[in-house]
């Protein structure tokens, strides 16, 4: 079976490694490397383990060779309007929510109700996130690899990653020895014939996307402890902000600012918001790219004809605090692996395949959205049914463990109803210290390390 | 002025009806709530009789028996209980079909290839066993015999789970007991009339026969068919599948217990619906189901007499009339239905106590803490309709999968299909390919073992396979074969296990 790749960018490479395990696959990438069009530092959520299973990668060579860092939690940095925080030096101001449960419930009565039931009553506790091992640890700015056995308190938590994408694409296209590469001058009738053809070009902007203006940048501030294992957003009154350290131990902080106003800025401009937001000495920050990105505005899945798939804008997630690219192409080649059995179908194929990626496309929309409408206060009907009973709508499939988004809401302060039958039924001292059993448990294993 | 009802704590459940899932409903909410908090009361009456010819379960029900906290070998002796691994299907698809749906997966996969491409291309080297040949479950049920799972070593094939064949009158019995204890207070008596609550027509009250009244905030509607709560009382509209799931009516039979023991049910296909056969420790359980439109109530009595080699009927229970479907809402007002009450789809695949305990265990997850509950119960309605929806294709595609040449199976055979259901039988005869949920009930290898053992053979496989060739395959599904058969070799037979482990209550 022969797969063309069209693009030689992040997209095709990723799905050149999924298929490469099967060496009755014939993949050929077909262009030159073209410009970046997403961000060239990515955080990535743990589903991204799943794209290393299929493509067979070993998670530990990944990690020697690419430069990334594991990625416990995410820091929000909320501040008045107009107010500027210093990611580095405000920690007050960060909401740390991660890949974890958080607590443990006691009885029937969940940890949340059990958390909202104390807070609700002036008592002094911690911050929820305290309760959750993969946050704690990535305040310490300390790493412990989770693992799957269900009996450890490490298997409370995953781990994504932050990722340097040239350093990735590099990785993969040294290992994937077999897959060709073709220039357009070389293309020739045999090798432009195929079975399946994907097309991973970057489209051109549409009516339904939108042109984001994204700044990147790096500097070099004096502590950077506080962004080990995790990555700090920021709504800014320009747009999203997110400072990541593509490295455990780098000096250098990367900023990715995505500017909310479609308006294309001059280059002066740009330099002051770097300035701005760096809260780095004069002159330390290095202005690394000002890219345009095309994000989608609503839902535009790949578009299918004749075998012949065009991967559209829905990797493109330019501004997402919460999806990255490799997010999306995780999702897209595992679901394409799923059902490539129906290459030979193409309705058929379409049909199972627009099916399966757009449904675990859905999950992390809702992720993102989760966030966006817990800050601005705004209401939906996953938040509402969490407020009325502590538990997330249920989606199927679902790449985000409900404990996640209830820890992302809990820790923007969207509590469930105190009072719930289970809890009304313990008194505040039962509750606080079943807290405080959780606290001491999770110190002794932070300490451990 | 509009009067704006405000927000009520709940701190009374009614339940009305026993039964099962009356006594299981009564038992989760005892274990999760203590009486001085939430009252419980159970109504019910000894003059009504119970369904109670559920009695085949699947593997979940050990999941709400671990919440109970309950102790395995206890429940097994006080409910006659056997293990079950599985269900034997013969006639179904053709009249001489013989297959088994396990609780297992099938085989094993080799890297990220699944089990089932690497069966299709062993064929296509010469192999002529059936896809249930590479089941632990299905060649231990076989040979009736039986071991948990997680005695066997970790190396081996510890890839099954099984169930248990109960008397679901004396599971009933169990959990009253178990809740009795636990402060669920227990009503003699029938429904009369209902109190409702002005302006928004909740129920109040429920008035008994012996005049009692008994008041509440949250009532669950256990009353079995006759849903007196959601349907006759609150008219939630109950959709109607009969087109889809044509058997109407059912008659259970009892027989002496089976020697040797099987740990499986049977399911037995004849002209105009089914038989089941159900082992217990003391006796069989036995039934037939059909539809009237093609068999008679009487010709249905003479066919499972028949069937069972009896001269005359023997303890029946029955003519069971039910109308497969569900309601539009399973809770509405402040009235949860659970059960059949709820919807009933038919007795094929031990469903009936699964849909009981999943609407119990969401039930607890959104249990609200006062009437304020709309967002819970928009929830609790999708989530059960969205199963039932999920198990309702599943049994449709045992009846449409057929190759027999009676009036009823053609009728099966030529309708129209749920578009759901329909999509998936046609990506699976294309391609092999299944759709994958995470939530529910029926996984993949419950689907692969009726479209294969119904006769469905996918024209192609998936091209990931072509990494091994077909002689490749053959050797990796014969070296898992002969493994699984030194595994089964090793297992004792159900009987003496039972006997081993002291639940055998002769």
């Amino acid at each position: 079976m022969i797969i063309n790749l069209i693009g030689n960018n992040l997209a095709s490479w990723m799905i050149a490694a999924t298929l490469a395990p099967y060496p009755q696959f014939t993949i050929q990438i077909m262009g030159d490397k073209t410009t970046a069009a997403y961000p060239p530092i990515q955080s990535v959520l743990p589903l991204f383990k799943q794209f290393l299973k299929r493509a067979k990668i070993d998670e530990a060579e990944f990690s020697r060779q690419v430069m990334c860092q594991p990625l416990l939690a995410n820091q929000i940095l909320t501040q008045a309007p107009n107010q500027v925080v210093n990611p580095l030096t405000d920690f007050a101001h960060a909401r740390w929510f991660g890949f974890c449960q958080t607590g443990a419930p006691l009885g029937p009565a969940s940890f949340a109700h059990l958390y909202s039931q104390v807070a609700g009553q002036n008592t002094q506790i911690n911050e929820f996130s305290d309760y959750a091992l993969g946050t704690q640890l990535a305040k310490q700015g300390q790493y412990i690899a989770p693992n799957l056995n269900p009996q450890s308190i490490l298997s409370t938590y995953e781990q994504g990653y932050i990722i340097e994408v040239d350093s990735f694409i590099n990785f993969l296209s040294t290992k994937l020895t077999n897959t060709k590469r073709i220039q357009p001058s070389n293309l020739t009738n045999t090798e432009a014939a195929c079975d399946l053809r994907i097309d991973c070009r970057t489209p051109k902007r549409d009516a339904a996307s939108q042109a984001i203006q994204t700044i990147c940048w790096q500097c070099q501030p004096p502590d950077t402890k506080r962004l080990k294992f995790s990555k700090q957003i920021q709504l800014t009154e320009h747009g999203w902000l997110l400072a990541v350290k593509s490295q455990t131990e780098a000096k250098q902080i990367n900023y990715q600012l995505n500017l909310s106003n479609p308006v294309e800025l001059p280059q002066a401009d740009i330099k002051k918001l770097v300035q701005l937001y760096s809260q780095c000495p004069a002159n330390n920050a290095i202005l690394d790219k000002s890219i345009n990105l095309i994000a989608a505005v609503k839902d535009t899945p790949a578009a299918f004809s004749q075998n012949h798939i065009v991967l559209g804008h829905d990797w493109l997630t330019a501004n997402s605090w919460a999806i990255s690219s490799i997010d999306v192409l995780s999702i897209f080649t595992t679901s394409l692996l799923d059902c490539i059995s129906l290459s030979n179908t193409p309705e058929l194929f379409e049909q199972a395949f627009i099916e399966q990626y757009q449904t675990k496309l859905d999950s992390l929309i809702r992720y993102q959205q989760l966030l966006t409408d817990a800050l601005n206060g705004t209401s939906n009907d996953t938040i509402a049914l969490f407020l009325a009973s502590g538990r997330i709508k249920q989606l199927d499939p679902d790449l985000i463990h409900p404990d996640w988004s209830a820890g992302l809401l809990m820790n923007l302060g969207c509590y469930p109803k105190a009072d719930s039958p289970f809890v009304s039924q313990l008194s505040t001292a039962q509750i606080l210290k079943h807290l405080e059993q959780i606290s001491l448990v999770l110190q002794r294993t932070s300490q451990y390390k | 002025m509009r009067t704006v009802s405000q927000p009520k704590r709940i701190k009374s459940i009614v339940i009305l009806g026993g039964g099962t899932a009356g006594w299981m409903t009564a038992a989760a909410l005892s274990r999760a709530l203590k009486p001085d908090n939430i009252k419980i009361t159970l109504i019910e009456s000894d003059k009504i009789g119970t369904v109670g010819v559920g009695e085949a379960t699947i593997p979940h029900i050990r999941t709400f028996n671990a919440m109970l906290g309950i102790n395995e070998a206890e429940f097994i002796k006080a409910t006659q209980a056997t293990y079950k691994l599985g269900i034997q299907f013969c006639g179904w698809g053709s009249a001489d079909s013989d297959y088994f749906h396990p609780f297992a997966d099938f085989g094993k996969s080799f890297e990220n290839i699944e089990f089932q491409s690497l069966y299709q291309k062993a064929r296509q080297a010469g192999l002529t066993l059936p896809l249930d040949a590479f089941s632990t479950a299905i060649a231990a049920s076989r040979q009736n015999k039986f071991c948990q799972p997680d005695t066997l070593p970790v190396q081996l094939l510890n890839n099954f789970s099984y169930a248990y064949h109960l008397d679901a009158t004396a599971y009933a019995q169990f959990l009253r007991r178990y809740a009795e204890k636990l402060g669920v207070i227990r009503i003699e008596g029938q429904l009369e009339t209902i109190q409702t609550r002005l302006p928004d027509g909740h129920i109040q009250a429920l008035i008994l026969d012996n005049q009692a009244k008994v008041e509440g905030d949250l009532f669950i509607d256990c009353s079995g068919f006759k849903a007196l709560l959601i349907g006759q009382h609150l008219k939630v509209n109950y959709q109607n599948w009969s087109h889809w799931l044509k058997c109407d009516s059912a008659i259970a039979m009892q027989s002496e217990q089976l020697s040797p023991l099987p740990p499986y049910t049977l399911s037995t296909a004849h002209g105009s619906g089914w038989f089941w056969q159900i082992p217990l420790q003391n006796r069989t359980g036995n039934g037939i189901v059909y539809s009237r439109d093609y068999l008679s109530d009487d010709a249905a009595l003479a066919k499972l007499t028949h069937q069972l080699n009896l001269t005359e009927p023997n303890a029946i229970n029955g003519p069971i009339r039910f109308t497969p479907g569900m309601r539009d809402q399973s809770w509405q007002k402040n009235c949860i239905a659970i059960g059949l009450a709820s919807g009933f789809l038919e007795p094929l695949e031990s469903t009936s106590i699964h849909l009981i305990q999943l609407s119990i265990f969401k039930l607890l997850e959104l249990l609200p803490a006062d009437t304020q509950y709309e967002a819970a119960r928009d929830e609790f309605n999708s989530l059960v309709k969205t199963e039932y929806i999920n198990v309702r294709d599943f049994i449709i595609l045992h009846y449409a999968l057929n190759q027999r040449h009676e009036d009823f199976w053609q009728a099966c055979r030529t309708m129209a299909l749920p578009s759901s259901l329909q999509t998936k039988i046609d990506l699976f005869k294309t391609s092999g390919y299944l759709t994958q949920k995470q939530q529910g009930l029926f996984f993949k290898p419950s689907w692969q073992s009726v479209l294969f053992g119904q006769g469905i053979t996918p024209k192609a496989h998936d091209p990931k396979a072509d990494k091994l060739s077909n002689q490749q395959a053959l050797d990796w599904v014969q070296t898992y074969l002969s493994k699984q058969m030194q595994t089964v070799d090793k297992m004792p037979l159900h009987q003496d296990w039972l006997k081993q482990t002291g639940v055998l209550n002769r």
